[in-house]
């Protein structure tokens, strides 16, 4: 835990992950950015209408065994919708990713890889070697940013840019391929069901 | 943490076409909704929902079996019926209803309605069946092809979780494998595949009540369960056990009869010149245990001619009898066919229910149809033990006679199924 206190508003902050650089403050929602010791202000961020997310900061889960809670997020807009990219602290200190997309859940973490595939390369139903292992390509996704809130490992400021890349394998495989601004990323993990996870403090719906 | 207020899914907003008020229930998670009052669709996820279609479609005749907003709990989840869509296939002649079931916590699923079956219908996610020549692959099954056409979006009311447009037709392709259908929608953009599983009606109007009353079921839907299916497998397992018990028991039979030779004669029979036959006498024999079935043989070379012996076996202690024929014939010869042949040298009688105690053999050859021999060497043998095969076949097949009935049914069934396939 790293407390800071809000460049802009002065209210106190504190950081769960050791590995995240970005955080949104939770009252002025100013982003920040952490260079060295100090925050960078990348201006503030606007409030998010009708969330349909039933995930929340500090909605808690299981994924293989290991019990994670959800520390910061990412809302991704395309064409055809958008989908969320939750950040979860796993009880051991490392962190991975669940995306949430319309009821589907995948949970992936970051893995090294070297000669990932180039972008010019990857159609739908094109198969790809990840890690040894086979996937296809399901689609491409040219996304922005539209919100984030939380910490999180890297700066996700409003209209980031990303080519995202969602590739399945057999057995409930999934890999996503993030052509961000960053460089490239390899998160792979499951496809996962809602009743697997065991989440505790979702969110409350009225009438539900 | 402070524990943040439940948020609104309900809300209502103005109807840009007529200027009623449209409800929305599933708020930040359907992208589109139809006004009630007009038909128009709306995209209510912009500030001042804007038009879709304007005023696409006449409602008021529609019946929606599921009423909007009603809930239901389906397989241990509550779900709201939000969204109704009335299809039809490419002739427009064939309409069925799919109704959008939307829960915040596990999204959203179908139950449709087909000539009076229902499915409940799950959106696959993950990995995409791979579509063979006649079927495909999905779930480590096979799912065969039923049907190829054409979708149309004839009517719809409520929301969505797309931007829905009334008219618009898609490809679709079902494949089954009773009690699942996997089913494929295609249009110019994506593809869309997924899961229905066959519900009774009744299960529907349990979980929801306040539905309105269900058109009768017509025919065999694609993916509708035979009834049998479910007690086939015990059918199955009560044949083979009962096969296996009637195997056993003539098995068993044979092995514990003693098979015993209790009289070998050969004796020479002759024709007087008044034409009558030596009347026959054997020697006496025992039969011993509780009564069974015995065995008599009789060989004589008879060749294209007929022995008939009429016979009695008579117990020396009671000197009660039973009568019976042993007749023996053989005949052969070659015509236009080739060679033929009927009948043969040896003739086996069984006799049934024989009590222990001493008996003789007697009788007379009663006729022959080949006059020109007068003598034969005539064999006759009496075996005990003999475990007797009739009963054996009349209980398997009294065994066979409920799975393979089943097995017709089941025949004529699948045949009413296919008559929807194309």
């Amino acid at each position: 835990m790293r407390k800071f206190n809000c460049p802009a508003c002065g209210a106190e902050g504190a950081l769960k992950s050791a590995a995240s650089l970005y955080a949104v403050c939770e009252y002025c929602k100013m982003m920040l950015v952490q260079k060295g010791a100090a925050f960078e202000q990348l201006g503030k961020m606007s409030a998010l209408l009708d969330d349909p997310s039933v995930l929340q900061i500090g909605t808690e889960g299981v994924f293989e065994r290991v019990p994670f809670s959800l520390i910061g997020r990412l809302r991704l807009e395309w064409s055809g919708g958008f989908w969320n990219e939750w950040c979860a602290l796993n009880y051991d200190g490392s962190y991975g990713w669940l995306a949430e997309a319309q009821g589907s859940y995948m949970f992936t973490r970051a893995v090294l890889a070297e000669a990932l595939p180039a972008r010019e390369r990857l159609r739908p139903q094109v198969t790809v070697l990840l890690k040894g292992r086979e996937f296809t390509v399901m689609d491409l996704k040219e996304a922005v940013c539209a919100y984030s809130e939380g910490e999180l490992p890297f700066p996700a400021p409003k209209g980031r840019k990303s080519l995202s890349v969602d590739l399945h394998s057999e057995e409930a495989g999934f890999a996503t391929l993030d052509y961000g601004p960053e460089g490239t990323s390899l998160y792979l993990g499951k496809t996962v069901e809602f009743e697997a996870l065991k989440l505790k403090h979702l969110k409350q719906y009225e009438g539900w | 943490m402070s524990a943040p207020q439940p948020q609104k899914l309900m809300r209502v907003i103005e109807c840009k076409g007529c200027g009623g008020q449209v409800q929305i229930r599933a708020q930040g998670f359907s992208l589109s909704v139809v006004c009630s009052a007009c038909g128009s669709v709306l995209d209510h996820t912009q500030e001042d929902a804007k038009i879709l279609q304007r005023a696409a479609q006449a409602l008021q005749h529609t019946r929606i079996l599921l009423p909007l907003g009603t809930r239901g709990t389906f397989h241990g989840d509550k779900w709201e019926v939000i969204g109704y869509i009335d299809k039809t296939d490419g002739t427009r002649v064939y309409h069925w209803d799919e109704y959008l079931l939307f829960n915040p916590y596990k999204g959203f699923r179908w139950l449709v309605q087909a000539n009076g079956h229902w499915s409940f219908v799950t959106p696959v996610k993950g990995e995409l069946p791979k579509i063979k020549s006649a079927g495909v692959w999905a779930y480590k099954n096979y799912y065969r092809r039923f049907l190829t056409g054409e979708a149309r979006v004839n009517r719809v009311a409520g929301e969505f979780y797309w931007q829905i447009e009334v008219g618009k037709v898609t490809q679709v392709a079902d494949y089954i494998l009773p009690p699942e259908m996997l089913s494929m929608e295609k249009d110019d953009d994506e593809i869309t595949w997924s899961l229905g599983a066959y519900v009774e009606p009744s299960e529907v109007r349990r979980a929801f009540p306040q539905a309105l009353p269900f058109p009768a079921r017509e025919g065999v839907a694609p993916h509708q369960p035979y009834a049998a299916d479910q007690s086939w497998p015990k059918i199955k397992a009560w044949t083979q056990i009962f096969v296996a018990l009637i195997v056993l028991m003539q098995v068993a039979a044979c092995f514990t009869s003693r098979r015993q030779e209790v009289l070998s004669e050969r004796i020479r029979i002759e024709q007087g010149p008044d034409g009558k036959w030596t009347p026959l006498a054997f020697p006496p024999f025992e039969i011993r245990g509780a009564p069974q079935v015995i065995e008599i043989v009789a060989s004589a070379p008879v060749t294209n001619s007929y022995l008939g012996l009429d016979l009695e076996l008579v117990n020396e202690a009671t000197q009660q009898s039973r009568s019976f024929e042993a007749d023996i014939e053989y005949y052969w010869g070659t015509d236009s066919d080739g060679a033929w042949s009927e009948g043969g040298q040896t003739k086996k009688v069984q006799l049934a229910e024989v009590g222990s105690g001493t008996y003789r053999l007697i009788g007379a050859p009663s006729t022959s149809m080949n006059a020109g021999v007068k003598s034969y060497d005539l064999d006759l043998r009496v075996r005990t033990g003999y475990v007797p095969y009739s009963n054996f076949w009349l209980s398997l097949l009294f065994v066979l006679i409920v799975p393979g009935w089943v097995m017709l049914r089941k025949t004529a069934f699948e045949a009413r199924r296919m008559e929807g396939a194309g």
